[in-house]
């Protein structure tokens, strides 16, 4: 018979709360207010896409791959995209790249607003949230009208894109562009630099750059660290090498670097980013196929193959078995929130239960991706 | 109104003891049941309030489907409220968890009572009336503290417990900061307070503006206040992104309704308190009302004194619809290093501004000087 | 006045501010009407862009029977079987879609090497009670008897499945009988 600590209670949190972002469940011990250990538990949320992604043809799969990190589908169907390219050893069309460019992009920031907009609801200021999903859905219309869906697009295909982009996609997308910016202010008007937000987040669960490297804590939360290191930038795939971007780290402008509001911080600066690189993209426009020549019957060649990209999230891995056929031997996802959810027992020793909502939401944790 | 049933009373003081009862019983419970109904009024159109406000300031619509322009949202609200299953979890400690609402909201009722709604419209002038509000609506976190501890649940009792915390650590600033103001007419009675604010074309000798020190009070006051009705950004014993929904996570039906209306009557009350002592209650401001009907003005001073309270309950609104949550360790060092230290030099100041100038307040001397 | 008690102020003061800048943003939005983003839902429809990938219809007299939308299909919502009628064609007497397995990835659309045949329409509210009517029916039904003419055959308009009327195919694709179907 186990022996019951009288000092801690064990509190359940989840896998219905409010604040764990989707059906994850955290086993807490505390002492009164303070949190003494928290337990991850997964899996509420498993679909067996690895599995799945076995009886699939390749071209298949990429619906599916919307369904890992939802709010970044586009990101998901890009690294998947490029995994298979690679084994394919395929040429993509300039105006492909640039397009799939465009569409991460977006997607990027798109994904960074709800991150903001879900810490801003879990530290109790719920305007910010729904300022948050109106320029979303802004974003949403650009992809329904390029691709017809606003949450699953499946529009970045192997060897490019579905479908070239209507016309008035440009216009709109300038509007947004112009749209955007303001909005920002607003943001750190209203949230950022509000001081009550500041001292909820400053100086909360500080992940410092070895810990952050021990735990393969990737994307923004690395990067909030003062780790510079952005695979846009370390391994440019497409054409992120011609563009001009900056890429933000951590300063402790609040407090210390790596806290929780650095790692919130992150994502504002990074969305004033992707909208920078998707100007330069819009510019760089030129005519030409939007996919490459890919055989209706996929086969492809044997071999093995790794390919991560920079995801709103961090970094996602495709890990690609092929036997030569038209379906993947083994198809390995290396999910950014796997391993960021992996820091939070470290994190949350001797925090608070508010704290904890704090970390959870200043990770930006998706559970589609965690349990796959 | 009130006066109409004194001036009965006085009529009948000759007849037998036994009528006199009857009477003084039956005037109790008409009065009682005006005030109720007015409460019970006030705040179904408080819940519509809240959510036009925040409808607005998160630009959404808001309620609008029931009646024009949403307003009866609250009678289909309270019908479907009604209507719920009443469920009380089964290890609940039932007396507590039954008893605890109907507390609540009569300690939030019964603040009603002393309040001057105008010139004659009272139900009970009290020499004491601040006193009995600020002792009535403390029950309030013992109630809060049955119910949370009476359902049986860890996250209530989280949320009983900060509740508990947070109330009576926050009537300190608040009665201090009162003191201030209650100095200056050197009454606990809300008529002879309201009186001592006349004159000044109705504004100008509010007690507010009668020195710095009342000013500071007010804003002293008013941040109190807010955590005692335990609002946003001090909505901690709530705080739905961390305690789910705090004391009231069990409670269904009616009774989660008496919790929800118990927190609409205290910003009343505190809003109340508010009008009273520092913007001169029924005053009205620019013109002289001795030579309107007895009619005319007690309806003008009503509609004052109303609207005084709705503005701060507005600003009460907008700032929840803003601003993100505290901590409860820095909610605790809001109170106790900020707004209890600060409250207490303001009320030595206030003090010494009275020895000084004799109890004028800043228009007093002025007009003295420019008489002169 | 020593340092610490300086940051007392200046951190109350800081605070006082950045809570008044908040302020200022939402009663901007709180005072002035007309800057709702929201619709009215049922009363006010927004009109889908052209590409939205709403529910999936299919042209059956065109259709070829070549099963290419239903061995593309991830998740198996596309039911095709089809038999060889008198001329040697394709007919596919049962085509169903079921839209409660659907994901609307467009999978199906891109392999239909038919123009128009199957695609997808603007229409996005088919909810219902049971999973049944979620199927749409489209097949032309089994073939006719032999000793029947064939003008008997079940139309399109009547197909031998039993399914809900307002699953019926379309004919044409003309703009009337779109907006008679799409509701």
């Amino acid at each position: 018979m186990a022996v019951v600590d009288e000092r801690f209670m064990d509190l359940n949190m989840g896998p219905q709360h409010p604040s764990t972002h989707g059906v994850l469940r955290l086993l807490i011990k505390t002492d009164g207010e303070v949190v003494s250990r928290v337990t991850p538990y997964i899996g509420y949320l498993h679909r067996a896409l690895e599995k799945i992604a076995e009886r699939l043809t390749y071209p298949q799969f990429t619906p599916f791959t919307d369904r890992l990190d939802y709010l970044a589908s586009m990101n998901c169907n890009l690294a998947y995209a490029l995994t298979v390219e690679k084994l394919l050893n395929i040429e993509i069309p300039r105006r492909a790249q640039i397009l799939r460019v465009i569409m991460a992009e977006l997607n990027r920031i798109s994904s960074h607003l709800i991150a903001f907009g879900s810490l801003s609801s879990d530290m109790g200021a719920f305007t910010p949230f729904l300022f948050g999903i109106r320029e979303r859905e802004f974003i949403n219309d650009l992809f329904e009208m390029v691709c017809g869906a606003r949450l699953t697009y499946n529009y970045i295909r192997i060897g490019g894109v579905a479908q070239d982009i209507p016309d008035g996609f440009i216009d709109k997308t300038k509007e947004f562009l112009d749209y955007f910016p303001p909005k920002i202010k607003e943001y750190n008007d209203l949230l950022s630099y509000n001081a009550i937000f500041i001292k909820r987040l400053a100086n909360i669960a500080v992940i410092s750059p070895e810990d952050a490297l021990d735990y393969g804590v990737t994307g923004p939360n690395l990067r909030a660290s003062g780790i510079k290191w952005d695979l846009r930038r370390e391994e440019p795939y497409l054409m992120y090498n011609e563009l001009d971007f900056d890429i933000p780290v951590g300063r402790g402008e609040m407090g210390r670097v790596g806290d929780a509001w650095d790692r919130y911080m992150m994502r504002i600066y990074e969305m004033e980013q992707s909208a920078k690189i998707v100007r330069q993209c819009i510019d760089m426009f030129q005519q030409g196929d939007h996919i490459a020549k890919v055989p209706k019957v996929l086969k492809v060649p044997a071999g093995e193959v790794y390919v991560r990209a920079e995801n709103p999230r961090g970094e996602l891995g495709f890990y690609l078995i092929s036997d030569g056929s038209t379906k993947p031997y083994r198809l390995k996802i290396r999910a950014p929130s796997f391993a960021n959810l992996s820091i939070v027992p470290k994190l949350s020793g001797g925090v608070m239960i508010a704290d904890l909502v704090a970390i959870i939401g200043s990770l930006d944790i998706i559970l589609p991706e965690i349990d796959r | 109104m009130i006066e109409l049933i004194n001036n009965i009373i006085g009529n009948i003081h000759s007849s037998t003891p036994m009528i006199r009862w009857l009477v003084y019983v039956m005037v109790i419970v008409i009065s009682s049941v005006i005030v109720l109904s007015f409460a019970l009024l006030y705040e179904g159109f408080a819940t519509y309030a809240e959510r036009k406000v925040a409808g607005d300031i998160q630009a959404r619509i808001g309620p609008n489907r029931v009646g024009p322009y949403g307003l009866l949202q609250f009678v289909a609200d309270g019908v479907k409220l009604l209507l719920k299953e009443d469920i009380i979890p089964f290890y609940a400690d039932k007396w507590l968890f039954i008893i605890a609402p109907y507390i609540v909201f009569t300690a939030s009722f019964a603040a009603f009572v002393p309040l001057s709604y105008s010139d004659h419209v009272y139900v009970a002038n009290m020499n004491v009336g601040v006193l009995y509000i600020i002792a009535v609506s403390s029950v309030v976190s013992m109630a809060i503290l049955m119910g949370a501890w009476g359902s049986n649940n860890k996250w209530s009792l989280f949320g009983g417990m900060r509740a508990v915390a947070q109330i009576v650590s926050y009537e300190i600033p608040i009665i201090l900061s009162l003191l201030a103001a209650i100095i200056i007419p050197s009454s606990l009675d809300m008529k002879d307070i309201i009186l001592y604010q006349s004159g000044g074309l109705g504004i100008f000798r509010w007690i507010i503006f009668n020195n710095p020190f009342t000013l500071l009070a007010f804003f002293i006051y008013f941040t109190a206040a807010i955590a005692e009705v335990n609002r946003t950004p001090f909505d901690i014993p709530e705080a739905e992104s961390e305690l789910v929904a705090g004391y009231h996570t069990e409670y269904t039906g009616m009774r989660f309704a008496f919790f929800f209306m118990a927190e609409y009557g205290d910003m009343f009350i505190v809003s109340a308190i508010a009008a009273t002592l520092f913007f001169g209650g029924w005053q009205i401001p620019f013109i002289n009302g001795v030579a309107m009907p007895l009619w005319l003005r007690e309806t003008l001073q009503v509609v004052v004194f109303l609207t005084k309270i709705f503005v701060l309950i507005y600003v009460m609104m907008w700032i929840r619809w803003t601003l993100p949550r505290l901590r409860v360790d820095q909610l605790m060092e809001l109170c106790w290093k900020y707004l209890t230290p600060i409250a207490f030099f303001d009320l030595i100041g206030a003090s010494v501004w009275v020895l000084l100038f004799n109890g004028k307040g800043v228009y007093d001397i002025l007009s003295a000087l420019f008489v002169h | 006045m020593t340092e610490n008690s300086k940051g007392y102020f200046k951190k109350m003061l800081d605070a006082v501010k950045s809570v008044f800048t908040g302020l200022g943003v939402t009663i901007g939005y709180g005072v002035s009407p007309g800057r709702e983003v929201t619709q009215q839902y049922p009363e006010v429809k927004r009109e889908p862009y052209d590409r939205f990938r709403g529910k999936l219809f299919v042209d059956i007299n065109i259709c070829t029977g070549c099963t290419a939308c239903a061995r593309i299909c991830p998740v198996d919502a596309i039911v095709l079987k089809t038999v060889r009628d008198e001329n040697k064609k394709l007919r596919p007497v049962v085509f169903d879609i079921d839209n409660a397995r659907c994901i609307y990835c467009g999978l199906c659309v891109e392999a239909c090497p038919v123009d128009n045949c199957l695609y997808f329409r603007k229409e996005y509210e088919f909810s219902s009670y049971s999973k049944d009517e979620l199927i749409s029916h489209f097949g032309l039904g089994e073939l006719p008897q032999p000793d029947k003419p064939a003008a008997d055959r079940p139309s399109p308009d009547m197909p031998a499945q039993a399914g809900p009327a307002k699953d019926q195919p379309v004919q044409g694709k003309t703009d009337e009988t779109r907006k008679e179907e799409g509701k």
